[in-house]
């Protein structure tokens, strides 16, 4: 079915119903999981439910709902709850809504069975079903260039890490002796001979699903996107999966070096990066891309580690980031729709059109910079108590927490302040209706009653029961807002200090860095671009080479290719024709004539200067060889050989006849020539040793046993050969005759062809 | 005698590429023909060569002598000649128009681009041009 065909007329600003059907589809799902909040989060139970899909492949379609599912799954139906609401004011009046949002409704039923999943395989058909919906989602505006190009790029870069997790998964499911995930992180794999290659393909398929360093840059350039995907996809869920299968695998292949260091050193590099990246932005939208980036660089950092209290901070900051970034992409998707712009430069004093939009932005800030009572400010404490804990690193750690929160928290002092603050006289072109301010509202919110309240709500037992999921060691933490006197809270107080002053003179700071001369001419997008451009190149080139439309060249290189190859297999295995002179004893004379004659007709045909000689040596060839089938028992071959070959010789010389006189072409015995000898007599030399080879091994009869002891008590016939062509084989000798039949149509076709065509063009118009 | 077989067909193989590798279009189908003769001795040598034995069955027995010759590759060589023939018919004909259309039978004026163009833009555009000036 043609989705476009479901537009709505562009005049009618009515809201999409499939925002509704979705928020629906969410709202269901959310109060189905919320169903199994007791049950997991209290009794830490794990639910299992199993679907029975490819039974003879031992494949099913079976679900496991844990601590860390239900953290996820939670997240993904409420926010998606909200952006439905959020779309269905936010894509009034738009003539592509109902497509958009019914992709969006399948990621988000694709993502939702992606945490849900049990089976590796189904996870990794949930896993593709989000990069293929992500691709057509950020490619919304296909009519714009860039949005075709960073669309492909996401899905080139995400597909490409989806095919390393393919073949993680086999490693994986071979290497625990099964491919479901709850039998599987019951195994430690640390010390399995493929550990190294299973983590690594994991890896390649998280960070790019994750957007982690040095696939970083994809996650930006999918700002293409409409807001409230970019707010969906590309920050709340989807690229969180990459991080989702690593705390899922976390048991099985955590806790070595390369898990600690390959983690530690992607996620440090991906957050400091991607937040000095944030400074560099004037579009408010991309600056909130580069801190989602941030903070799944922050995330990867910490499950890198293996201690129960690093883990529950990296899933504590995963659950803060969801609730105040969804936000604040809503609040920007506002301005832009009321404004106009997503340029801070442009967007000033707009406190007073927008106030709910304002009091948004302000909260979701807030628990982003960390200022307490937020939520945001325990997430960050126990970032920071966490990276001075961890055993190896803690330099390392704690500098990538500092430098990225501090830079963070000026992002947000800033984002909450640009915009709103400041002169302007004219108020914004657009009135924005309550389920584009509610949702934003409601889920920044969120963020600031969860602060005080961590331990009454289940978001405590929630979030311990999805750490436990993740390590054997329970972890104890206390989701309380104070800890006391410390060296966290100092710390703390110094991120909030060094982001307020980052804010103040944010402006400047920008600028220095948007001019600096060091930008760097080798980021990663121009090297992806480079390594497209380079294969789009080489694939050119060897189709030139290799396509170039020349008949001599292909035949030259189909039997250069046979040689190679024979030659390498025969000296590889130190393969030798065997003695030839074994055979040759007791040959008959005639036999010994009949193959001379043969072989002076074929160098006749080579050497003649006269077509009709060749033609005429043609014949005397192929006769012989119908003699030598009349010696050797072949009576039926022999006597379609030599019905054809005089055919062959009449059509032969009736054809030729019409064509030019022999013209030698390349006269004397040039380079190329010398050339074409080489390779034929190369062929020919291999063609003898593989015969002599096959020869020479014992022959397996039976087969034609078979066929001879069933050719009269099964078929009545006596002549065994035209039993095979007639009875046994009769289905393969249809389609001999079908074929000669098609080839004579073809014929007789092209020579049609010619009289319509002669004295005019061919012209299909004037086919009777 | 098998032995014998082996490099007479691959003498047969040798001559049947050098003149499928010859400028001349004709030479090419008289290679054709030797390649397809060479595949049926190929078919047939892999069958083992039994003198004057033919696979039949005596009239009064229901199955064959002991030591009778190997019918499946016959069956085989059966199929692939009357095959061959078809493929040798279009072939001419093919060949005989193509000398029509285009006044040569030189395989190097038959097709393929002739010098290597790394602009792909600027030969699909020749290309289509050719075409709608065909048309």
């Amino acid at each position: 079915m043609n989705l476009t065909r479901l537009r709505l007329p562009a005049h009618l600003p009515v809201s999409p119903l499939a925002a509704w059907v979705g928020a629906a589809i969410s709202f269901f799902f959310l109060v189905l999981l919320l169903g199994f909040l007791p049950a997991v989060a209290r009794d830490g139970e794990v639910i299992r439910l199993a679907i029975e899909w490819i039974p003879a492949l031992g494949i099913d379609l079976s679900f496991r709902i844990d601590g860390l599912s239900l953290l996820f799954g939670l997240v993904i139906s409420f926010v998606g709850l909200l952006i439905f609401v959020y779309s269905s004011a936010y894509f009034r009046g738009d003539p592509e809504a109902t497509r958009i949002l019914i992709v969006l409704v399948a990621f988000m039923l694709a993502m939702l069975g992606l945490v849900l999943a049990d089976h590796l395989i189904a996870l990794f058909v949930f896993w593709e079903l989000t990069t293929i919906t992500s691709f057509i989602l950020i490619g919304t505006r296909h009519e714009d260039a860039l949005a075709r190009r960073n669309a492909l790029q996401a899905i080139l870069v995400t597909a490409g890490g989806g095919l390393c997790l393919m073949a993680a998964i086999i490693l994986l499911g071979e290497a625990a002796g099964s491919y479901q995930l709850s039998e599987i992180i019951t195994r430690d794999l640390t010390d399995h001979p493929h550990y190294s290659a299973i983590l690594t393909l994991v890896l390649l398929g998280c960070l790019t699903k994750s957007a982690l360093f040095p696939f970083h840059f994809w996650l930006p350039n999918a700002m293409a996107a409409p807001t409230p995907i970019s707010a969906y996809l590309h920050s709340a869920t989807m690229v969180k999966a990459g991080l989702y299968l690593l705390a899922r695998l976390h048991p099985s292949l955590a806790g070595t070096d390369l898990w600690f260091w390959s983690l530690a050193v992607t996620g440090g590099i991906t957050a400091v990066w991607s937040s000095i990246q944030a400074l560099k932005q004037r579009d408010l939208k991309l600056m909130l891309a580069y801190t989602t980036v941030m903070a799944l660089g922050t995330i990867a950092l910490f499950l890198a580690a293996d201690s129960g209290k690093a883990l529950m901070a990296a899933l504590v900051f995963l659950l803060v980031h969801a609730l105040y970034k969804a936000a604040l992409f809503m609040v920007v998707g506002n301005l832009d729709k009321a404004a106009g712009s997503r340029d801070w430069s442009v967007l000033k004093g707009l406190r007073r059109f927008m106030p709910w939009t304002f009091a948004a932005a302000v909260l979701a800030a807030l628990s982003m910079a960390g200022v307490p009572p937020f939520f945001g400010f325990i997430g960050k404490e126990i970032l920071i108590a966490a990276s001075l804990a961890v055993p190896a690193g803690t330099f390392w750690f704690t500098g990538a927490v500092v430098v990225s929160a501090a830079l963070m928290a000026g992002v947000a002092f800033f984002l909450m302040t640009s915009p709103f603050f400041g002169d302007r006289a004219t108020p914004p072109k657009k009135r924005l209706s309550a389920a584009m301010v509610v949702p934003p509202l409601l889920l920044a919110a969120l963020g600031l009653i969860a602060g005080p309240f961590a331990s009454f709500l289940p978001i405590t037992p929630l979030l311990q029961s999805a750490a436990l999921s993740l390590s054997r060691e329970a972890p104890t933490i206390e989701l309380t807002l104070w800890h006391g006197f410390g060296p966290v809270l100092y710390i703390s107080i110094g991120i909030l200090l060094a982001g307020a002053a980052l804010a103040r003179f944010f402006v400047p700071v920008h600028r220095v860095l948007y001019h600096s001369p060091g930008k760097l001419s080798l980021t990663a997008d121009r090297v992806y671009d480079g390594i497209l451009h380079g294969l789009l190149s080489l694939a050119e080139v060897l189709t030139l080479v290799l396509q170039n439309g020349r008949q001599r060249f292909y035949v030259m290189t189909i039997f250069s290719t046979l040689v190679g190859l024979i030659g390498l297999t025969a000296l590889n295995r130190s393969f030798l024709p065997p003695a030839l002179l074994g055979g040759i004893e007791g040959i008959p004379l005639y036999q010994w004539i009949l193959c001379a004659f043969i072989a002076l007709s074929v160098l006749l045909i080579v050497f003649s200067h006269s077509r009709m000689l060749a033609i005429c040596a043609l014949g005397t060839a192929g006769t012989g060889i119908a003699l030598f089938f009349v010696i050797f028992s072949a009576p039926d071959v022999a006597m379609t050989q030599f019905m054809t070959e005089i055919l062959v010789v009449i059509i032969l010389t009736l054809v030729t006849l019409r064509l030019p006189v022999f013209h030698n072409y390349a006269p004397g015995f040039g380079a190329g020539r010398i050339r074409d000898a080489a390779i034929a007599i190369a062929s020919g030399v291999c063609v003898s040793a593989l015969m002599l080879s096959m020869v020479h091994e014992p022959v397996d009869l039976s087969v034609s046993d078979y066929y001879g002891a069933n050719s009269y008590t099964e078929a009545k016939g006596r002549n065994i050969v035209n039993v095979i062509l007639v009875d046994f084989r009769a289905m393969d000798t249809l389609g001999e005759i079908v074929v000669v039949a098609i080839a004579g149509l073809a014929c007789h076709a092209l020579i049609k062809l010619r009289r319509y065509s002669r004295g005019q063009r061919f012209d299909a118009r004037n086919l009777p | 005698m098998e032995v014998v077989l082996c490099i007479l067909t691959g003498l047969i193989v040798a001559c049947a590429i050098y003149l499928m590798l010859d400028r001349n279009l004709v030479k090419f189908l008289f290679g054709l023909v030797l390649m397809s003769n060479a595949a049926n001795l190929i078919l047939f040598s892999a069958g083992r060569l039994t003198l004057n034995s033919p696979a039949f069955i005596e009239a009064g027995e229901t199955l064959p002598p002991e030591h009778v010759a190997n019918a499946l590759p016959q069956a085989l060589i059966l199929t692939a000649i009357v095959i061959s023939f078809g493929l040798l018919a279009f072939s001419l004909v093919l060949s005989y128009r193509a000398y029509q259309e285009i006044g040569s039978v030189d395989m190097d004026e038959l097709g393929g681009n002739t010098s290597l163009s790394l602009d792909a833009d600027t030969d699909e555009r020749a290309v289509n041009n050719t075409i709608r000036a065909e048309l």
